[in-house]
């Protein structure tokens, strides 16, 4: 009985202890993982393949796929990449459809429910049924499920990768949903956030005349994606503005459950035209920022078939190159920002839900039945309402709202759950591209998340586009709360793709973004009145202007500017008041970022000051107006540094909190001061160059995707850069992938790297082997095979899948 | 020759089985060829130890990969006391406490079986 019962005990998980029977058996536990580097041989065979396909690796794991056909190329890529990221790539599917509870237990409910509440999965059902109906993307999608499940039929328990062992689960089957879901996991990241209900927090205590005062539409320093001065060349489709742009006011308090924008979230990308660079040919460069995980959110891979040939980084989880190049084109993509997550205060009939105001009549609503399982087996079901506008995402039973039990919600509608079009489609056509009609081509099936897609290519032209679904709005419409009863407020439709903001070869050379505003307010369309502050954009903008005869090495540096733009704008207004007040104490701070250089270097100690002191500051000035903790949001960026730099005795610098006295300028600008300097000094010890070095203030973290495996993480990574510096590394986010390429009539050149490795196998030397390297900003070469039987200098191994029989 | 067996067979029934394969070949052999009950579990529970142990340590030198650090450092969790025993030891601790109770006491349990039906 005994023996039975250990059997029992040790063959189940217990709690967040994997089963310790299975897991530490060396016959079937983690140490099998440590067996597997070299798992695949030279020859295998699947059933799945038609033609034979040759897989060459190179010494940094990259394979290089050759096969004979489409088919076996994607069965191919869904086979490599399950074999080196499955755990991650279903990972992702769990969160985007809010089934982490399934795996890790009650802990997730929360996140799961806001996820589910979202209508992620429920959209990416419908896109999936979309893509059916498109022969040659289903055809490419149901190759690519083919081969991951052809890796996962392989898998007993002794080769289930170790984060399976150690949560005791094991691998679902693939499916295209689920492909599908990956993306949409992409569309939350980069358009899951809002500051609605902050900003309509704000109106209701402030007014509107604070609101255009302190958060205007447009900064006072800008320099937008698409040059000011490019001609808009067509007719602008009719906005109907309505008479009352505003729903009624209430203290909202849902905002605690919508993410803010994450302002580490963004990228770069930009692109030289011949007359720029040493070669006479265009120049393109790319880093998307993103959340830093391990493993990497990329996987580099070469795609080559008949009629293809492309390098780049994909999505695990993904068919095609997202990010990369083939013999004639370059493209690359950062996020745009512009509002496209609005919010309609719906009015119930009654406590049912089962009807909502709309256009003057009770219209239906739609009930769905979330159901979530734990691993504990336990099973809780939530109901989800949706009206026109989409989710109604939380419930508040308040009883302020419109009489006395009838509830307000929510609804959101919501760009990520638009279900027409082709994002896969759009990656899948510029993986093939030739030329500049290609890619304007490629561009037009594509939904979400809005991109500003870069180009270039080896016929001499470089390009840009701000692209995606951008919805037709009045000025202003989403800004705050919009009227869930008034059919005015709806979307009322998306600027066709033709009048998308877009420019080819403009005068200046060069192409650009940085997440900044899409364009000057000459654009016929409002987008939104936030983007990223301009400090990268500008900063790249001036060192591209300045650029003459550039190689890729040219561009590497500028993905390296370390420069804060913002400390030069803010820091001349800000050093002689702190002198005139300055303490014995305070002075050898105030010394060195007098000296500073102004470049977030890793070392720098004034970086370090700097940045913490911006936090501060922006608290002190803004948080006793517009308490986060209340649910407000403080004045951008811009605005800020305009009210610091040119408005000193504004108002707005008294703290409201204390009564009795007046608080100035002076005293924000010493007080702020004087607290960063006591704050670093009692997390990090007194001021020393190490103890302050920037990068260990700053903390970049690469961590496991499960927070809780710190072993599986790497921490104080040694870079510098930040939030506001083009080399935009923050504690937790990052250049996810850098990317140079140099066009070229007969064959490109290309290097990048990102901060991890190909292997999701913890124990892999190709783990996190590219982290060093992309700390120092250095930049591998991409080796781009011509043909199959090429010899490669860096060559690891060669991999043939031959057709089972 | 207890000893011995249990080894040979729980590593082919390892091999190709599930991890209780190794307990359930104990029971078994127990059941035929243990003399008493203390021996039966002793030299269960010693075989299913010097098993995994050996086993673990060929692949902890042999491997070219170390998983082991990594894998302690998440099992020492917060503990104070855990972090500063050497990974290796932690890991070997518990494949020890694991393998040699169940083994140990499948190996009671087979003899014991034999002896209710003989």
């Amino acid at each position: 009985m005994v023996a039975i019962a250990l059997i029992y005990f040790f063959n189940k998980p217990l709690g967040s202890i994997p089963p310790l029977g299975k897991f530490f058996s060396p016959f079937h536990g983690f140490l099998q993982n440590t067996t597997q580097e070299e798992d695949l041989s030279e020859e295998i065979f699947l059933r799945g393949v038609s033609e034979p396909v040759k897989v060459v690796y190179d010494n940094n794991y990259v394979p290089h796929v050759f096969a004979a056909n489409e088919e076996d190329l994607y069965f191919t890529q869904g086979y490599l990449v399950a074999k080196d990221r499955l755990w991650q790539m279903e990972f992702y599917t769990l969160v985007s459809s809010g089934r982490l509870t399934e795996v890790v237990g009650e802990t997730a409910f929360e996140f799961d429910r806001y996820n589910r509440r979202l209508g992620m999965a429920r959209a990416a059902e419908e896109i999936m049924e979309n893509q059916k109906k498109d022969e040659k993307i289903w055809r490419i999608l149901t190759a690519y499920t083919a081969g991951v499940n052809a890796y996962i039929s392989q898998l007993s328990y002794k080769k289930l990768p170790v984060e399976y062992k150690i949560l005791g689960y094991e691998p679902e089957e693939w499916t295209p949903l689920k492909t599908i879901l990956m993306l949409m996991n992409m569309r939350n990241t980069l358009n899951g956030h809002s500051d609605d209900f902050r900003l309509t927090n704000v109106l209701a205590r402030y007014g509107i005349d604070t609101v255009n005062d302190l958060f205007p539409d447009y900064p006072t320093v800008e320099s937008p994606i698409i040059p000011a001065g490019t001609p808009w060349n067509f007719t602008p489709e009719p906005v109907k503005t309505p008479e009352v742009t505003l729903p009624p006011l209430q203290k909202e308090v849902l905002s605690q459950y919508i993410p803010r924008p994450d302002p580490g979230i963004g990228s770069n990308n930009w692109a030289i035209s011949g007359s720029k660079s040493a070669t006479g040919l265009p120049i393109l460069a790319n880093d998307p920022h993103l959340g830093l995980s391990l493993p990497s959110i990329w996987y580099q891979m070469q795609l080559s078939a008949p009629g293809i040939n492309v390098y780049g980084v994909a999505l695990p989880g993904c068919p095609g190159i997202v990010i990369g190049f083939n013999k004639d084109v370059a493209w690359g993509v950062t996020n745009v920002g512009s509002d496209v997550m609005d919010f309609y205060q719906v009015k119930f009939k009654d406590g049912t839900r089962k009807e909502y105001w709309h256009d003057n009549q009770w219209k239906p609503t739609k009930t769905y039945i979330e159901e979530f399982r734990f691993k504990s087996g336990k099973v809780v079901k939530d109901t989800l309402i949706y009206t026109h506008h989409g989710p109604v995402v939380y419930n508040q039973n308040k009883k302020e709202n419109f009489g006395t039990d009838t509830p307000a919600g929510h609804a959101m509608k919501w760009i990520a759950l638009y279900t027409a079009g082709s994002d896969l489609g759009t990656f899948l056509a510029l993986n093939r591209a030739k030329n500049y009609d290609d890619y304007r081509q490629a561009l037009s099936i594509y939904s979400a998340p809005a991109q500003n897609f870069i180009f270039a290519s080896n016929g001499n032209d470089i390009a840009i586009t701000v692209n995606g679904k951008l919805p037709l709005k009045w000025k202003d419409q989403g800004k705050f709360i919009l009227d869930g009863t008034n059919p005015e407020h709806d979307w009322q439709g998306f600027i066709p793709y033709e009048q998308n903001p877009t420019v080819k070869n403009p005068p200046r050379g060069f192409v650009s973004s940085a997440n900044q505003f899409s364009t000057d307010p000459s654009y016929p369309y409002y987008l939104g009145w936030k983007f990223a502050p301009a400090y990268r954009g500008r900063r790249i903008n001036d060192r591209l202007t300045r650029l003459k005869n550039a190689t890729a090495d040219s561009l590497r540096s500028i993905q390296n500017d370390n420069y804060s733009l913002m400390a030069e704008r803010v820091l001349p207004s800000l050093i002689p008041t702190l002198e005139k007040h300055a303490t014995p104490d305070v002075l050898p701070s105030i010394r060195l970022l007098k000296e500073w250089d102004r470049e977030n270097t890793a070392t720098s100690v004034a970086a370090s000051i700097f940045e913490t002191w911006m936090g501060e500051l922006y608290q002190w000035i803004w948080d006793d107006d517009f308490p986060i903790d209340n649910n407000m949001l403080y004045p951008a960026n811009d605005r800020t540094a305009q009210l610091v730099t040119s408005q000193p005795t504004s108002k707005w610098f008294d703290n409201v909190l204390t009564a009795d006295t007046v608080e100035t300028f002076d005293y924000i600008v010493t007080g702020s001061f004087k607290a960063t300097l006591d704050s670093l000094t009692r997390y990090h010890g007194p001021m020393t160059e190490d103890s302050w070095a920037w990068y260990k203030i700053k903390n970049t973290g690469i961590n496991h995707l499960v927070p809780a495996f710190k072993s599986f993480s790497r921490s104080t990574v040694k870079t510098g850069g930040g939030r506001e510096a083009v080399n935009a590394t923050t504690n937790r986010t990052g250049p996810s992938w850098r990317m140079v390429v140099e066009l070229d009539k007969e064959w490109p050149r290309a290097y990048g790297l990102y901060p991890g490795g190909q292997s999701g196998r913890p124990s892999s030397r190709y783990y996190d082997n590219m982290i060093d390297s992309w700390a120092e900003g250095k930049l591998n070469p991409l080796i781009f095979m011509k043909t199959k039987d090429e010899k490669i200098s860096k060559h690891l191994k060669n991999v043939i899948i031959n057709p089972k029989k | 020759m207890l000893y011995l067996l249990i080894i040979i067979l729980g590593a082919i029934g390892s091999l190709v089985g599930p991890w209780w394969a190794l307990p359930l070949v104990a029971c078994l052999i127990c059941a035929l060829k243990a003399k008493t009950p203390g021996q039966a579990f002793g030299v269960s529970s010693a075989a299913a130890v010097t098993l995994w142990t050996v086993y673990s340590l060929i692949l902890v030198f042999s491997g070219k990969e170390n998983l082991v650090d990594k894998i302690g450092t998440l099992f020492a969790g917060n503990s104070a006391f855990l972090a500063h025993v050497p990974s290796l030891g932690l890991i070997l601790t518990i494949v020890t406490l694991v393998a040699g109770l169940t083994t140990g006491f499948a190996g009671l349990a087979g003899k014991h079986l034999r002896m209710m039906f003989s």
